[in-house]
């Protein structure tokens, strides 16, 4: 009896050990369970972190660039109002040089000079200007009254009545369609348009048709055709560097040649931009 | 009999030391975790402290390289303007030079 006591006694410890080690195993497999889930979300956390620190570097990068940019942008647009100032200033001193212009002008019309010299070598003695334009200038001298082509008057007359001068280099001599500020327009439209009038009338004397006659034989020989209309318009495409040489005073993209005007300097005048003496 | 006891001692003790083993593992690792969210945390915050930045908020390396080249192209227009405005300038002062001179000669 005590026998069998002892050997069932056994058994169920032995049951009961195997019951305890299944549930150990059990519970150690679902720490293992647990360990790699850990380990997996570990380095999930690791990857995340890595794509994070990218995204901010390269939004504190981008961030730095917009930042630059709006700065820049705020000096940009500071400077294009400076300039729209400047431009502003420029469109008013040259509206006052015109306006300038146009009182001597006004001023020369009565005014009388003991010689004016024209460029033909004719002098007219005694002179008194009675009317002018951009073409044509109606002087009462010594020998009774002429009407002469405003660009033979001397270099001085030129200088003091700049006609086809647009002050800033918006233009030359030639009628150019300007986007800018162009005072000439007006002058130009005006009512009184001489080069279609017969300039030997019988106010003229013998000293204009001389100047006229000149004129027009400079007209009729092909190679004097290369004057001042010609020679611009050869000019315009090339420029000619020798032009350089006639220039009597500069300006802002213009250049005065006596006989010629005032003339644009650049790729889209007469004048070459290079070769300034 | 006393031997298979023995055996069956030990490999309780071992196995007892493994699960053992794996919990402090395991709790080593949640600490590591617990630590990484924190950093991962701070960089979202960063991050978002930048605010939305419109068409590059999620910015890519190519997103970089476009807007250098918007700055570079700014700065070029910088020293176009810069050289506009100086000449500007530059004419203000001759035109009014010229203008004085005009006005001295003639009035």
């Amino acid at each position: 009896m005590d026998g069998k006591i002892i050997v069932y006694a056994i058994s169920l410890i032995a049951l009961m050990s195997g019951v305890a080690g299944f549930y150990y195993t059990v519970d150690v497999d679902e720490a293992q369970k647990e360990f790699i889930l850990t380990q997996q979300e570990l380095g999930n956390i690791h990857e995340t972190i890595k794509a994070a620190q990218k995204l901010t570097e390269i939004r504190k990068e981008t961030a730095a660039l917009i930042t630059a940019a709006h700065i820049i942008e705020s000096e940009n647009e500071a400077i294009r109002k400076e300039s729209k100032k400047l431009s502003d200033s420029r469109d008013n001193e040259a509206r006052a040089f015109i306006s300038a212009i146009q009182k001597v002008r006004d001023a020369t019309i009565g005014m009388v000079f003991p010689n004016i010299s024209l460029n033909n070598g004719t002098v007219l003695k005694h002179a008194k200007i009675q009317a002018l334009d951009e073409n044509l200038t109606v002087i009462q001298h010594s020998e009774g009254v002429s009407k002469i082509e405003t660009e033979i008057l001397s270099s001085e007359l030129q200088d003091r009545l700049r006609f086809g001068f647009i002050p800033g280099g918006a233009g030359s001599a030639t009628h150019e369609s300007s986007t800018e500020f162009n005072p000439y327009k007006k002058s130009s439209q005006s009512s009184y348009n001489p080069r279609n009038q017969d300039t030997r009338s019988d106010t003229s004397d013998s000293l204009v048709r001389s100047g006229m006659v000149q004129n027009q034989n400079k007209s009729a020989n092909p190679k004097s055709q290369a004057s001042v209309s010609s020679n611009r318009n050869d000019a315009q495409t090339n420029g000619d560097p020798a032009l350089w040489k006639g220039v009597e005073r500069y300006s802002i993209g213009r250049a005065y040649v006596p006989g010629q005007g005032w003339l644009k300097i650049g790729s889209k005048g007469p004048i070459p931009g290079s070769g300034c003496k | 009999m006393p031997k298979i006891l023995l055996i069956i001692t030990c490999l309780a003790i071992v196995s007892c030391g493994k699960k053992g083993q794996i919990e402090y593992e395991t709790a080593q690792l949640k600490q590591t975790l617990g630590e990484q969210s924190v950093i991962l945390k701070k960089l979202q915050t960063e991050s978002l402290s930048l605010g939305h930045l419109g068409h590059y908020n999620n910015p890519e390396p190519a997103h970089i390289n476009q807007l250098k080249d918007r700055l570079k192209a700014m700065r070029e227009e910088t020293a176009t303007l810069i050289a506009d405005r100086d000449k500007k300038a530059k004419e203000v002062e001759i035109m009014k030079k010229e203008l004085e001179a005009y006005r001295s000669r003639y009035f």
